[in-house]
């Protein structure tokens, strides 16, 4: 199941009086799931139009199972995948004409399969029997399930999910996370959704790519933090605040981005005797429990 | 104060006793503005779509120009067309003028601004997801649009029936073009002009009975749909 199915070369789109997004190298391996993760406005809904082929790269290519895309196939290759946007929209029409409304645009499956077809995937999302409600009647979670199975019938080779988590409550949250499994599972879909939040990217996810600023970071976005980078006598630092340095080693300059590994960090009553250069003394505010990590907030200032 | 009561009286013994005279000019006048709706719908509807999407140099002029268009009097309509197609003029030899198809060139002059301008909102009411969604799920360019007309079909409706409204009941272009020729291009509004002239009222007043029942029924279809876009 290790095959490529997307992969992108230094892609790159630009918008007027604003930072663009830019994309050196990566690669989607058939059958796994993918979040991406960043904070508003780091260029996640950009990358997804632009691996979805929804939006043009401003330079760049993108390739499908190791072919270059051109717009002469476009159209081709970008039914093979579907996405499922933020805020999905519904036609008003019934819930089934929503449904076969892809593959009505394909026209490469038999229609008189299609009931059979919309009645699968609305099992999938647990919504058996919606065929006939008007589609402006349904709630928000059900809006977005029904969006869901409208993609899934066209059994796509990538699903992209575009903050499927945002606007909808916890228990859809869940419902929605054991979905995304589901379909994995059962289709061997890629699926690459984005997501604000770091713990059900790495819950949910195989791969996590975080994004800052239009820039892919390299790690993860736990303990991202921003700051500028400073020279005292030889040794570089990066000053996050007035009495926080963090020492570093870099060739950047100005200001920066840091992340500190949650599996580096120790913590100790007692000063650790050690040859790490970075020791903060500091007051622990408030433990979180996550699925399996800690979240401390500890005052070093 | 007798005459428009014998008038009123005579006028609805024609509408219940259905007169074959009334039934004939009612069905030119219903053929004739169904014909130049149908074309207009043609014509109006995608331009008013392609406006709504594109963007180009000139295209808020092409609006202004479109909804000046929507106050163009149906007598400047009549001169225009009928200096094109009388005997003298470079579309003469086809012999249309004092014909039905002269009413209907006419009547898509007429019909063709309001059924743009109205489509053009329309469009422009629709969702902008309606677009992206569609392409998400495979729609090439003929596709998309199809979604997106279909989204906003309530109001692309509303727009056909507003345009069959203004040619059901104009009365400049089928009195210059068509030549109130009786049994042919006789309808409602040039009858009422030509019975009123006559003095005779009982058949204006029915057919004018008829022209405002019809535009009473557009107008709550009109306003029904309006309703729905909503």
């Amino acid at each position: 199941m290790d095959k490529l199915v997307l992969m992108t070369n230094n892609l790159n789109k630009q918008y007027a009086g604003a930072f663009g997004l830019e994309v050196p190298h990566l690669e989607f391996m058939a059958g796994q799931i993918y979040a991406v993760i960043g904070p508003n406005g780091a260029g996640k809904s950009t990358l997804l139009n632009l691996l979805s082929l929804l939006d043009a790269p401003s330079a760049g290519e993108i390739f499908f199972k190791g072919q270059a895309v051109t717009p002469s196939h476009a159209l081709d290759i970008r039914r093979q995948m579907s996405m499922v946007m933020e805020d999905p929209l519904l036609f008003h029409t019934s819930v089934y004409k929503n449904i076969i409304s892809g593959l009505k645009c394909r026209l490469t499956t038999d229609p008189t399969k299609w009931p059979e077809m919309a009645a699968e995937v609305l099992e999938m999302v647990g919504l058996s029997g919606f065929e006939k409600r008007q589609a402006h009647t349904l709630s928000r979670g059900e809006t977005q399930r029904v969006a869901i199975a409208r993609a899934l019938v066209l059994q796509p080779e990538i699903l992209f999910l575009d903050e499927p988590f945002t606007n909808i409550d916890k228990k859809n949250v869940a419902l929605l996370e054991k979905l995304i499994q589901t379909i994995n599972h059962k289709y061997r879909s890629t699926i690459i959704f984005t997501t604000h939040d770091l713990w059900q990217a790495y819950r949910l996810a195989d791969n996590v790519i975080s994004i800052v600023a239009g820039k892919l970071i390299n790690g993860s976005l736990e303990n991202l933090f921003a700051g500028v980078v400073e020279e005292v006598n030889g040794l570089q630092f990066v000053r996050l605040s007035a009495d926080v340095l963090i020492s570093v080693v870099t060739k950047e300059r100005g200001s920066v981005h840091v992340c500190i590994p949650p599996q580096d960090i120790i913590l100790s009553h007692e000063h650790i005797e050690s040859s790490a250069r970075n020791s903060f003394k500091g007051i622990v505010k408030k433990i979180q429990m996550e699925a399996q990590v800690v979240k401390l907030v500890i005052n070093v200032a | 104060m007798d005459y428009i009561l014998d008038g009123l009286k005579a006028a609805l013994e024609l509408i219940f006793t259905l007169d074959r005279e009334m039934l004939l000019i009612a069905t030119v006048s219903l053929k004739v503005s169904a014909i130049s709706t149908i074309i207009a719908t043609l014509l109006g509807v995608p331009f008013g779509f392609v406006i709504a999407i594109k963007d180009f140099w000139g295209k808020q002029g092409v609006i202004t120009v479109l909804n000046t268009l929507l106050a163009l009097p149906t007598v400047v309509i009549g001169l225009l067309v009928y200096s094109f197609i009388s005997r003298r003029g470079p579309l003469g030899s086809m012999g249309l003028l004092y014909t039905p198809w002269a009413i209907v060139i006419g009547q898509i002059i007429l019909a063709f601004p309001v059924i743009a301008a109205l489509s053009l909102s329309a469009t422009l009411g629709v969702d902008k997801r309606v677009r992206k969604t569609a392409l998400t799920l495979g729609a090439n360019r003929l596709q998309t649009a199809f979604f997106v007309l279909a989204e906003g079909k309530f109001a692309i409706l509303a727009a056909i029936i507003a345009g069959f409204g203004r040619v059901f009941a104009e009365v400049g272009v089928s009195m210059m073009l068509g030549g109130n020729i009786r049994g042919f291009t006789r309808n409602i509004t040039t009858a009422i002009a030509f019975e009123t002239g006559k003095g005779e009222f009982a058949l204006g007043i029915a057919l004018g009975t008829i022209l405002l029942s019809v535009a009473f029924l557009v107008n709550i279809l009109f306003q029904h749909l309006q309703r729905k876009r909503a």
